[in-house]
């Protein structure tokens, strides 16, 4: 219904972006494993995070070279993140983390191109990659720290009565994690590529009109696509980082569950 | 807003109707949700091996080893820069003794010679007097001689003149009394 | 004499401008060490910012509300009670979407604090993120 409207409205459908298109038909024992432009563009960026940080680091040079630079910038941002979110036992879980904010970077970034697909604007992606943590993260408390885990529901000063009531809310709260954490990262993404297709829209409307007046009117809209398409390179980049500390700081609370 | 009529609907009535429902709004459109994940789970998956097992540690290197060079080569500066101002500080202290040394010699060279000069001033000084006395000595004995060349010569003259002019020989006493007091008088 | 004077002073000036460039020379190797000590420190307190923290809030609420709710609707599903745990489900969502806002609040009030007694810079970045 609201995709209908907005074609009615405008001359770019601002949620056909988000179509999914079957390119590949594929089944595997009953299982729907088509490739489709969603699968592409996750291709696509597994060979570009792949070539990122395999062939950039070709050289391994003692003085590196830009794009090396870039590697070696990126991999000390995530394991300075790790270091300080989750401490010095966090690190053996690195390359997982290294893993999704590259993989979460370079799927966001590869959204800004036209006609691209974002892969994180779909909430079932995002879902999936929060669960997982969350499944892991929960493990892992559980692995490391057995029942004492469990601590984390119990707050400190618990109000004796209370206590059966708040520990049902901690539970909620912390079965919230993996919802916000998808969430977020859906929300911002899906309402920017949103934003933008308006924007571009308006564009669009104004020019057609022929006029003078209408192509003078499309300034105005076109200064905004530059201004928030610089925001959202920057709310690419931000949420990938939201989404990966939040997992280190949710790995912190299942190494170190007393804090 | 829009989205949450759509999710009650699909929830409750069922898988049937979320694929008519298909293209109402993609990212709730749950057929699409299968491929999707088989493809996260592939992609994700390969990447992770990947990274952890190939590119991470390759990293991790390159950056340690530089880690440990730029420690290492600031050491090495740190330790030259101490040699340096050993280097330095043995210098000033050779140049300082060096500069003592040279006054010294200088102090004693001046010394010496203005010590020679002076026994050759006066021994110059010396022989010239002496050569002073010699010629005033001289020098007297010419005068003398020479007053004494005159008084005589005076003598023969006034006894000439006065043997001219009186005719008569003169006393030669009285003549050379007279020269004499003439000559005092003059000289 | 003059001349001697003349030329100790013109040897002594020389060294003072090598042990000028030798104690900058100095100076600047010390700061190579100290930043490379600090790279480590100082870096990771610049990242502690949380930028993304004021982000969080709507999210964690809804999240809450959405855990709550969804528990709730899970357990009539299975029990056939249908409205009774789904409203304390979400009673409890709300409690628990509250808890989640505080928890963030309480989180950046920590880390601002941490970051004051480091460097004020990181004081400048963090406030944005604690109004938002």
């Amino acid at each position: 219904m609201a995709a209908d409207q907005a074609q009615g409205g405008f001359p770019v459908d601002p949620i056909h972006q988000f179509q999914i298109q079957t390119l590949i038909p594929l089944d595997f024992g009953g299982i729907d494993a088509s490739f489709t432009n969603s699968s592409l563009w996750m291709v696509i960026t597994m060979f570009a995070v792949t070539a990122f940080t395999i062939f950039a680091m070709r050289g391994r040079a003692m003085v590196p070279g830009r794009m090396q630079s870039i590697v070696e910038m990126s991999y000390e941002f995530v394991a300075n993140m790790v270091r300080e979110n989750a401490g010095s036992d966090g690190q053996k879980f690195f390359p997982f983390i290294f893993t999704l904010f590259m993989f979460v970077l370079f799927a966001n970034l590869f959204g800004m191109f036209p006609y691209a697909f974002t892969v994180m604007s779909h909430i079932i992606v995002t879902f999936a990659l929060a669960m997982t943590v969350f499944i892991g993260v929960t493990l892992v408390g559980f692995a490391k720290n057995g029942l004492g885990f469990l601590k984390l529901f119990v707050p400190d000063g618990a109000p004796g009565a209370l206590l059966p009531l708040v520990v049902l809310i901690e539970i909620i709260s912390y079965l919230s994690r993996p919802i916000s954490l998808s969430v977020r990262l859906f929300a911002n993404l899906l309402a920017g590529h949103i934003t933008l297709k308006i924007f571009a829209g308006f564009i669009i409307t104004f020019v057609s009109t022929g006029s003078v007046l209408g192509i003078a009117g499309a300034i105005l809209p076109m200064g905004m696509i530059v201004a928030l398409t610089a925001l959202e390179f920057l709310v690419a980049f931000l949420q990938a980082y939201v989404f990966t500390v939040l997992t280190c700081m949710y790995l912190s609370d299942a190494l170190h569950p007393g804090h | 807003m829009s989205q949450d009529t759509h999710m009650t609907p699909e929830l409750s009535e069922g898988t049937v109707q979320q694929a008519e429902h298909g293209s109402n709004f993609p990212p709730f459109d749950v057929t699409t949700f299968e491929p999707q994940l088989v493809w996260l789970l592939i992609t994700f998956g390969i990447l992770y091996y990947l990274m952890s097992k190939i590119a991470l540690p390759r990293i991790g290197t390159v950056i340690e080893e530089r880690r440990d060079r730029i420690a290492d080569d600031l050491d090495q500066a740190a330790q030259f820069k101490q040699e340096t101002d050993d280097a330095i500080q043995a210098y000033e202290t050779a140049l300082a003794e060096a500069r003592g040394k040279a006054h010294a010699i200088a102090q004693e060279t001046r010394e010496r010679l203005s010590a020679q000069t002076e026994t050759k001033r006066e021994a110059l000084e010396a022989e010239l007097a002496k050569k002073v006395e010699e010629a005033e000595t001289r020098i007297a004995s010419t005068k003398d001689a020479a007053l004494q060349n005159v008084r005589t010569v005076a003598g023969d003259v006034a006894g000439a003149v006065i043997t001219q002019l009186l005719g008569d020989d003169a006393d030669a006493a009285q003549i050379s009394q007279a020269v004499d007091a003439a000559m005092n008088q003059e000289g | 004499m003059a001349d001697n004077s003349d030329e100790t002073s013109q040897s002594t000036r020389l060294t003072q401008g090598e042990v000028g460039a030798l104690s900058d020379l100095e100076k600047r190797i010390h700061t190579a060490q100290r930043e490379r000590h600090k790279t480590d420190l100082a870096e990771s307190q610049k990242r502690n910012t949380d930028m993304g923290v004021g982000l969080r809030l709507s999210t964690e609420f809804i999240a809450g509300i959405i855990a709550g709710t969804g528990l709730g609707w899970l357990l009539d599903y299975w029990l056939g009670t249908t409205p009774l745990f789904l409203i304390l489900g979400l009673g409890l969502g709300f409690a628990a979407a509250i808890m989640n806002v505080l928890r963030v609040t309480k989180n950046m009030g920590t880390s601002s604090v941490q970051t004051d007694d480091t460097k004020t810079d990181d004081t400048a970045g963090n406030t944005p993120g604690a109004t938002e």
